[in-house]
């Protein structure tokens, strides 16, 4: 069960805290690392449709993003993960903007701009993209590409902070350059929205190290294999942070996802896993022998919603008769996103874990205090 | 299929139905043209065309091949959706589907018939082609009322090696400012 909002407060200097934002469509993260600075992964918007739920959140409990955003991470181009991020972007004034290296390339931002001249669609990613070049521009600013083991910011002091990029790895980055000069190529063909990706190799992964605590945020990085996806985070190893306690499961828990190394190599026994649901054409994650296969890991499995449901919504009227008529199947898409919180003090073992506005507990273990 | 006069619709998902003279539906294809989603001003010249006096909106554009429609009365449109294509099999499809009639509506997805789409459309049923879905009434002009659904795919021009000039072109740009900011940041770190 969700608890009631009672989470107003801000987290100490000397705690951490995760915050995993989705509907049944869309995902975002928002990562308090201590000392007062925040760092913000993807964007998903509230139920008003424009305010991404991680500003929502940060003004809900007092904190200024132009001053305690460090970092804006967009970890790979789907439409479920940049809603409201370039929204997201202007008000945190002075965060740095991380995206993939593989959107460093000239075929990248030429397609960009040819898709945004003329916006296709009335939520097109690209136009979302568009917005955090133009706002690059303005701040005469470049993005911080990230790329495995690359370290994409931190901190020293009392409370010392790294975040680490696990990914893409060298191959990745040199595919999408030519899939990118390929789709150039398609000059002739009649104008379309520009498809997204089907794999998700291109995309962040990242590590999160504050104190002597990490926490591993996967993205939806594929199992991939040899030089890509979790199979070249796990060959390479250079990133030697020690085991994470907190797991962002990757790619909405789906099996392509999953290597059993990542639980045994990246994560402390018993993680806290946390993940959002995903809904898009005939694909429901995570299903049934997903969340199967991730409770034999940990009794600690958190989604920010319930699984979508396959059942179609029965209204009325003639609208609905003639969409009934039409259509074999369909589903609505959640659009308040469930919150699920993670807090932990740096210096003690245990956590405590809150679910707000329809998170459920997916695994054994209730919300509260988790050890 | 109903009697002709107003029909009440209770399920809350539209404001106000919407009403297009047929002839003036057949005016919007013939014309075709692409909309620019950024004007709100409506002229013939855009290929698109105010609906209603009170709650304006506009028809995006359609252009496709002989209209099959018949020459006189109205098509009440109750309800009408913007969709993009996710994935295309054989027989079906799967699409997004936005509520452009009231736009705080949730998006939906479903799976549709190809035979919903006419023959001369199907080709464009591909990931990222975007439709438009209209549902509403025919009244015909001898009073007779029918339920329609109508798809219609937006065949958008191909690019041009114009297009894609200008596009490099500005993209050239961007990358030079990110490296010259890339340069400026490790300076002022040295």
């Amino acid at each position: 069960m969700s608890s009631a909002r009672n989470d107003a407060d801000v987290p100490d200097g000397d705690v951490l805290e995760i915050s995993l934002f989705g509907p049944g469509y869309g995902e975002s993260i928002l990562a308090y690392t201590g000392e007062g600075d925040w760092l913000v992964v993807d964007s998903c918007v509230t139920s008003d449709r424009k305010t991404p739920a991680a500003l929502a959140y940060l003004a809900h409990i007092g904190v200024d993003p132009s001053t305690a955003v460090k970092l804006v991470v967009a970890t790979h181009w789907h439409d479920d993960h940049i809603r409201g991020l370039a929204a997201l972007y202007r008000a945190c004034t002075s965060a740095r903007f991380v995206c993939s290296q593989a959107l460093k390339n000239e075929d990248f931002l030429t397609l960009s701009k040819m898709a945004g001249e003329r916006s296709l669609m009335k939520s097109s990613g690209v136009d979302e993209f568009n917005a955090i070049l133009a706002e690059l521009e303005r701040r005469r600013g470049a993005p911080r590409w990230a790329m495995a083991d690359r370290v994409l910011w931190s901190r020293g002091g009392a409370v010392p902070c790294k975040v680490w990029a696990l990914s893409p790895s060298d191959g990745v980055v040199t595919r999408a350059f030519r899939s990118f000069s390929r789709l150039l190529q398609s000059r002739g063909s009649p104008k379309k929205r520009i498809p997204a990706p089907e794999r998700n190799q291109g995309s962040v992964a990242i590590l999160l190290s504050v104190g002597s605590k990490s926490i591993l945020l996967g993205a939806d990085l594929e199992a991939g294999r040899e030089d890509r996806g979790w199979a070249a985070v796990l060959a390479t190893h250079a990133v030697v942070e020690g085991k994470s306690k907190i797991y962002k499961v990757a790619h909405h828990g789906s099996e392509s996802a999953d290597n059993p190394q990542i639980w045994t190599d990246l994560l402390l026994d018993q993680p806290i896993a946390i993940l959002t649901p995903f809904s898009r054409g005939n694909v429901h994650l995570p299903t049934e022998s997903d969340i199967q296969r991730i409770e034999k890991r940990t009794r600690y499995l958190y989604s920010t919603a319930r699984v979508a449901s396959r059942r179609a919504r029965r209204t009325t009227g003639s609208v609905a008769r003639t969409k009934r008529e039409v259509m074999i199947r369909s589903h609505g898409l959640v659009r308040t996103p469930g919150h699920v919180r993670v807090r932990m003090n740096i210096h003690e073992p245990l956590g405590r874990v809150d679910l707000y506005d329809g998170a459920i507990s997916l695994g054994a273990a209730c919300a509260g205090n988790v050890a | 299929m109903s009697t002709s006069g107003s029909q009440a619709v209770t399920d809350g998902t539209f404001e106000a139905p919407l009403c297009v003279p047929l002839d003036e539906i057949g005016r919007m294809i013939r014309l075709g043209g692409e909309p620019d989603a950024t004007s709100s001003p409506v002229s013939e010249k855009e290929g698109t065309t105010a609906i209603g006096s009170e709650k304006s909106q506009r028809v995006p554009p359609i252009v496709f091949g002989t209209p099959r429609i018949e020459p006189q009365g109205h098509f009440d449109v109750l309800q009408q959706y913007e969709g993009v294509v996710l994935s295309a099999g054989r027989d079906t499809f799967w699409a997004r589907l936005t509520n452009t009639t009231c736009p705080e509506a949730d998006e939906e997805e479903g799976e549709f018939p190809l035979e919903e789409v006419s023959e001369d459309d199907r080709w464009l049923v591909k990931p990222g082609a975007i439709f438009y879905w209209y549902i509403g009434y025919h009244d015909s002009a001898d009073r007779q009322r029918k339920r329609q659904s109508i798809i219609r795919f937006r065949r958008l021009p191909a690019y041009t090696s114009e297009d894609i000039s200008r596009a490099r072109e500005i993209a050239k740009e961007l990358m030079e400012t990110f490296l010259r900011a890339e340069r400026d940041d490790e300076l002022s770190t040295e």
